[in-house]
């Protein structure tokens, strides 16, 4: 988890190994101000994820993922993919788009939908109460529309497509 | 999770579920065995750091050891000359990576600012109209699940966009200020040793370990506010977070300060 949360702020593999263990250690230094009465996940993932974010902010470097993104990009003008890649790719550029946005809006969706932590987590990770979080993150999500009308407008027919296929099925369901 | 978004945030709602379903994350390495290495490697090091210099007091009386201690003198004096120029000054804050803060080593200059308490050089405020006067959100301590309410609110606005809200604490003996831009501190610091590298919860911070120092907030161009020069008794821990800079001046110890500081909501 705290390798997967540093991975996808700093968006490179060794620097989110580092990042990880950094944070371990700073964790393990800190031990004495946790209160045991506290959940240790969402405390560790805060350490984290600060830790993450301070990296990224002093070093903006084209990353690992982005040019991993373009070369697929390209082989893609010749290969066509299968669906797995595509929807890989597809997550890739999400994750792309996510990147643009402030660390806070960052730090808020990669809690709730990549590492699927709740509410109750996401709020003690970031130090704010449920319903802060909730706001935030519709705000989050305001300003990613914005970022994927802006840059990645092919994204958008594909998630209307998805939250049609979603209430298809949800409406079958019942 | 997407059940109260509007259908134009439940596409994005939907494509980030269907994203996060899709990524392929890397293979985790071994982190437990690389922290094990590093904390092996740096309690390895303090116990020789340790054992040396119970070496070094015991050997005092030998003439090369005495000649060995002259020359690691001589380079601590070196070393405490230059963070008084300023290149080195710069070198510091990069060490320190606090965008926000600036600090200038020396002994003060001239007569120091008077000690001034909040009440004499800012306005007092309610914590709501407070947060109307800024445009981060005020964060309080907590302790047992519950805010600890300030003693008292005040609002310092000496420059156009560089308000400091501070929130004062008398029974609990720490007064916390918060700015979006930041702080400026110099004078009565005399060398790196006043200055302590920590972290607020994986933030970079730092802590001045005494008082005797002058301070005063910084406005939106980064340029000290010269109004609002006064003297520090305290020791002050700062940090930044997620763009608000915060400084508290406290008598606690260093362990007491950043618990308070991780407890912020």
């Amino acid at each position: 988890m705290a390798f997967r949360a540093a991975y996808l702020i700093v968006r490179d593999e060794d620097d989110a190994a580092d990042v990880a263990q950094d944070a371990f250690v700073r964790a393990y230094r800190s031990l004495g101000t946790f209160d045991a009465g506290r959940p240790f996940r969402p405390w560790l993932l805060r350490i984290v994820t600060n830790v993450a974010l301070n990296s990224t902010r002093s070093s903006k470097r084209r990353s690992a993922a982005t040019e991993r993104l373009a070369r697929d990009s390209e082989r893609g003008e010749h290969e066509p993919p299968d669906a797995a890649l595509e929807a890989a790719e597809q997550s890739e550029r999400v994750w792309t788009a996510v990147a643009d946005l402030p660390g806070d809006d960052q730090r808020l969706i990669y809690l709730r939908y990549f590492l699927e932590t709740s509410e109750v987590e996401a709020a003690e990770s970031i130090g704010r109460p449920v319903g802060t979080v909730k706001s935030r993150l519709h705000r989050a999500l305001k300003r990613l529309r914005r970022v994927i009308e802006d840059g990645y407008p092919d994204l958008l027919p594909l998630a209307t497509q998805l939250l049609r296929e979603e209430r298809h099925e949800s409406t079958a369901n019942t | 999770m997407s059940q109260q978004l509007t259908p134009e945030y439940g596409e994005i709602d939907v494509l980030l579920r269907a994203s996060a379903r899709a990524f392929a994350y890397p293979k985790t390495p071994n982190i437990a065995a690389r922290v094990g290495i590093r904390l092996d490697e740096e309690a390895r090091s303090l116990t020789i750091a340790a054992s040396f210099i119970e070496r070094l007091r015991a050997g005092m009386a030998r003439p090369v050891l005495r000649a060995a201690a002259a020359v690691l003198l001589v380079a601590a004096v070196v070393i405490a000359s230059a963070l008084v120029v300023p290149q080195s000054r710069e070198a510091l804050a990069d060490f320190f990576g606090l965008s926000h803060v600036k600090i200038e080593i020396g002994p003060v200059l001239g007569p120091p600012p008077p000690i001034l308490s909040p009440g004499s050089f800012a306005e007092p405020a309610t914590l709501s109209s407070a947060q109307e006067r800024v445009d981060f959100e005020i964060r309080l301590p907590v302790v047992d699940g519950t805010e600890m309410a300030a003693d008292a609110v005040y609002v310092e606005d000496r420059s156009p966009g560089a308000e400091v809200v501070i929130a004062v604490y008398e029974e609990a003996d720490f007064d916390l200020y918060q700015s979006a831009n930041g702080f400026f501190g110099k004078g009565g610091i005399p060398s790196s040793d006043v200055l302590l590298k920590t972290d607020v919860h994986g933030y970079e911070a730092i802590w001045i370990s005494r008082g005797g120092h002058i301070a005063s907030s910084l406005d939106d161009q980064g340029r000290v506010v010269v109004e609002t020069l006064r003297s520090v008794e305290r020791a002050t821990l700062l940090w930044e977070e997620m763009g608000v800079t915060y400084r508290l001046e406290t008598s606690l110890s260093l362990d007491e300060a950043i618990r308070i500081a991780e407890s912020l909501r």
